[in-house]
């Protein structure tokens, strides 16, 4: 196998790693507490942002053709941990603004303004993060590797990823299959009956959506890391769409359904499209994957709304209880 | 137990592990059918010979693929027609960069992978340029960039190449022809895209540097669907002329809604005001004659006399079955460019006997750099022949000599068009005096 293909496989599995992430911190938010958060990219792009500034070093290296706030250099990983962290406190104040008195129909349509308003703040405050041009010449932590070459150490960042990815998956699991994703779940699907039981779900809302928005941003700052560059045509507000798309395809609220769901989107998509034999016009395969995209949310929300993986859902014994007549018993089916 | 709805995990695993492998092993296939594409292995003897079209043909900068292929194509036709290059044809390949960085690098790393006989690449603009370089640059696959991005103005990159100057470069003359036309009252007023935004601060400080009143700064949020409160505020400043760009569709909103409230002032603009989109947004916002009146586009001095851009337009003109509506590229500075960047590349080839990109690549300065003794040629065919003769040879290409410096830059001379008759014409040429006290260099 050429070095060349050996690239390209790389690339597409950390990009198959990074959709993941990303994919679970929406699932666990629209998935499996049913929060519509329309911003989601914005948080992606605040850990593709805070990483860029935490290792890119003071703005006036490089020759100073570049300018964006803080500007320091930190080793591995904590400029990564530092994007989590970022992701996770832009999270807290979206979600404080949206969640607590918004009905969340509101608080989706509050979601969008508020990603479009990001980009475009973005675009115009030069200062912020270098405008429209975006961030550059981003260090990837594998190449501070002596003593590997440039394919080797590709692989070790394919590695950096998919440790994340296992650990992020594990951390979805625990949470997801716990009582507490019982609380989860019940807030999506019924709120008065989680708060007559003593739960809030305001704070378990609020608590998933900064929960999710670190993971967005643990996604963003390795895909920035291996693209080393990131502007804002990379968040415009459709991408958000996208991972909705994984999540619905994959199944809601099912944190395998949501990863193979992401494959296929997020990476499949965009890569098989390249393959078909229409004439390879650039423009229709464009065109193709948007559509493609567009066509699978309907599709599944019409034939299928549970997805690919449907959500696990644990069935137990019937309890004892008086049979009236005619009542054959059986098993009841609960949230696992 | 777990239900699944019917569908077992293994099943779907296996039809993601099977759809993805179909992507790789396309890749693995085409690259494996001439050997190892990385260190570029050329063609296989009489294969056609590949150069990408690597620019955005979909997102908001989707103008500069087409604009791209423009100029690639008649270098194809060209170049074909001269018998090809080393007993191979050549072919340009469009692959779209959606002008994004996080799409761009997988498109990559997969065209690089997919073909055996890349042998060149136009593109990596301003939107992708600094994420993708390096990629082709692991590939040694030379790449000839419009980006006009300062960070590659001292690159280390040994396979990027740029014939037009940079951003800065077009600031500074922009503010120099502001001087040159006799205007002490301007005004400055930008996209806050990253094209428009590369050449502001320099057009600005050059604008300060020669001492002329800058009554307005603007930098525009593109893509608006109005601007009135900040027209009305350029309006109120009454400059003499605006130094400026923006992509087409801001640029008319603004001046539209500008020539409502008062009088459009003279307008210093670089090559995008030569982009057939853009003249064609402004002229229905503005009306066409006041657009021709008012315009001073600042480009690089390519003399529409010098024989290699005659040979380009002709073959421009003769391309309309992969370039449509051809005519409408003929001043597209941009486009004149890349048909010399391709030239070069396939005269490179000719005098490294080599179609290998990483042999090739250390030919592209020989062919271009003036030396004594050296054949001046316009022409691929003329180029070729002479290097078959056993001759050194100078390209002096369409958008006129390309002298690469250590960092495999070109500079350029600027000149102030008008466009007039339907056809542009140097109004006068700024001289490299000029420039340097716009830029303080």
């Amino acid at each position: 196998m050429s070095a060349a293909t050996q690239y390209y496989i790389a690339t597409i599995l950390v990009y198959i790693a990074v959709n993941a992430i990303a994919s679970w911190g929406l699932d666990l938010q629209f998935g499996v507490t049913g929060v519509l958060n329309f911003a989601f990219i914005l948080f992606q792009a605040a850990g593709a942002y805070t990483t860029a500034m935490l290792s890119l070093g003071p703005a006036s290296g490089n020759g100073g053709f570049q300018r964006y706030l803080v500007g320091v250099h930190l080793p591995f990983p904590l400029p990564i941990l530092g994007a989590m962290l970022v992701g996770a406190a832009l999270s807290a104040v979206v979600g404080l603004i949206t969640l607590r008195r918004l009905r969340s129909d509101y608080q989706a349509m509050v979601m969008l303004v508020v990603s479009v308003v990001a980009t475009v703040v973005a675009e115009s405050v030069l200062g912020l993060a270098n405008g429209s041009a975006g961030l550059s010449l981003i260090p990837n932590p594998a190449e501070g590797l002596a003593g590997l070459a440039r394919q080797a150490q590709t692989w070790v960042f394919v590695g950096i990823c998919a440790v994340c990815m296992l650990v992020v998956g594990l951390l979805m699991y625990a949470l997801v299959y716990s009582p507490y994703g019982r609380v989860l779940r019940g807030t999506r699907e019924n709120e008065p009956a989680i708060e007559a039981m003593g739960r809030n779900a305001t704070r378990a809302r609020m608590q998933v959506f900064v929960l999710g928005g670190a993971l967005g941003a643990l996604s963003g700052a390795l895909l920035a890391e291996f693209i080393g560059a990131w502007a804002p045509s990379d968040w415009l507000y459709p991408e958000t769409f996208v991972f909705f798309t994984a999540v619905i395809v994959g199944g809601r609220g099912s944190v395998s359904g949501v990863a193979v769901g992401s494959a296929l989107v997020c990476v499949g998509v965009q890569q098989a499209v390249q393959y078909l034999p229409i004439g390879g016009d650039p423009t229709v395969l464009a065109s193709l994957e948007w559509i493609i995209t567009g066509l699978l949310t309907m599709l599944f929300l019409w034939v299928r709304p549970q997805g690919l993986l449907p959500e696990r859902r644990r069935r137990f014994p019937a309890a004892e209880r008086v049979l009236a007549p005619g009542d054959v018993g059986g098993a009841v089916e609960v949230d696992a | 137990m777990p239900r699944h709805g019917g569908f077992k995990v293994a099943g779907v695993a296996g039809a993601l592990a099977g759809a993805l492998a179909i992507a790789a092993c396309g890749a693995t296939s085409a690259s494996s059918t001439a050997g190892a594409a990385t260190g570029g292995s050329g063609a296989s003897k009489g294969g056609a010979l590949e150069v990408a079209i690597f620019h955005a043909y979909s997102g908001p900068n989707a103008a500069y693929g087409p604009e791209a292929a423009a100029g690639c194509y008649p270098a194809e036709r060209l170049i074909n027609a001269a018998g090809g290059i080393l007993g191979h044809q050549l072919a340009c390949t469009p692959v779209d960069s959606k002008g994004d960085p996080a799409d761009a690098v997988p498109a990559a790393n997969r065209m690089i992978a997919a073909s055996s006989s890349l042998v060149g690449v136009l593109g990596g603009g301003s939107d992708t340029a600094t994420s993708v370089v390096p990629l082709f640059e692991q590939a040694q696959i030379p790449v000839f960039s419009t980006t006009g991005q300062s960070a590659f103005d001292r690159t280390g990159d040994s396979y990027f190449w740029r014939i037009l100057s940079p951003d800065a470069a077009q600031g500074s003359a922009m503010a120099a022809a502001a001087k040159k036309l006799g205007f002490t009252r301007v005004a400055a007023l930008f996209g806050n895209d990253s094209a428009a935004q590369g050449s502001a601060p320099t057009a600005i400080s050059g604008v300060r540097r020669l001492g002329l009143s800058l009554v307005a700064n603007q930098t525009l949020a593109v893509g608006q669907t109005s601007y009135r409160s900040e027209a009305q505020a350029l309006s109120t400043a009454k400059p003499q002329a605006i130094v400026t760009e923006a992509d087409p569709q801001t640029s008319a909103t603004y001046f539209s809604e500008l020539s409502q409230i008062g009088q459009v002032p003279a307008l210093i603009t670089d090559p995008v005001s030569q982009e057939p989109t853009w003249r064609k947004a402004m002229g229905g916002a503005i009306g066409t004659g006041l657009l021709d009146r008012q315009d001073y586009a600042v480009v690089a001095y390519s003399p529409t006399t010098a024989p290699a851009y005659k040979v380009y337009t002709a073959a421009l003109l003769a391309s309309a079955k992969q370039v449509p509506q051809p005519s409408q590229w003929d001043s597209d500075l941009y486009s004149v460019a890349d048909y010399d960047s391709v030239i070069v590349m396939a005269l490179a080839m000719d005098a490294a006997h080599s179609t290998k990109p990483s042999v090739y690549n250390g030919y592209i300065s020989k062919v271009t750099a003036p030396s004594a003794g050296a054949t001046v040629v316009h022409t691929y065919a003329a180029g070729k022949a002479a290097l078959a003769a056993g001759k050194s040879i100078q390209y002096v290409g369409a958008v006129g000599p390309l002298d690469f410096n250590q960092w495999h830059n070109a500079g350029n001379q600027f000149a102030i068009e008008r466009y007039s008759g339907g056809n542009w014409a140097v109004s006068s040429v700024l001289s490299a005096a000029e420039i340097s006290a716009a830029s303080g260099s």
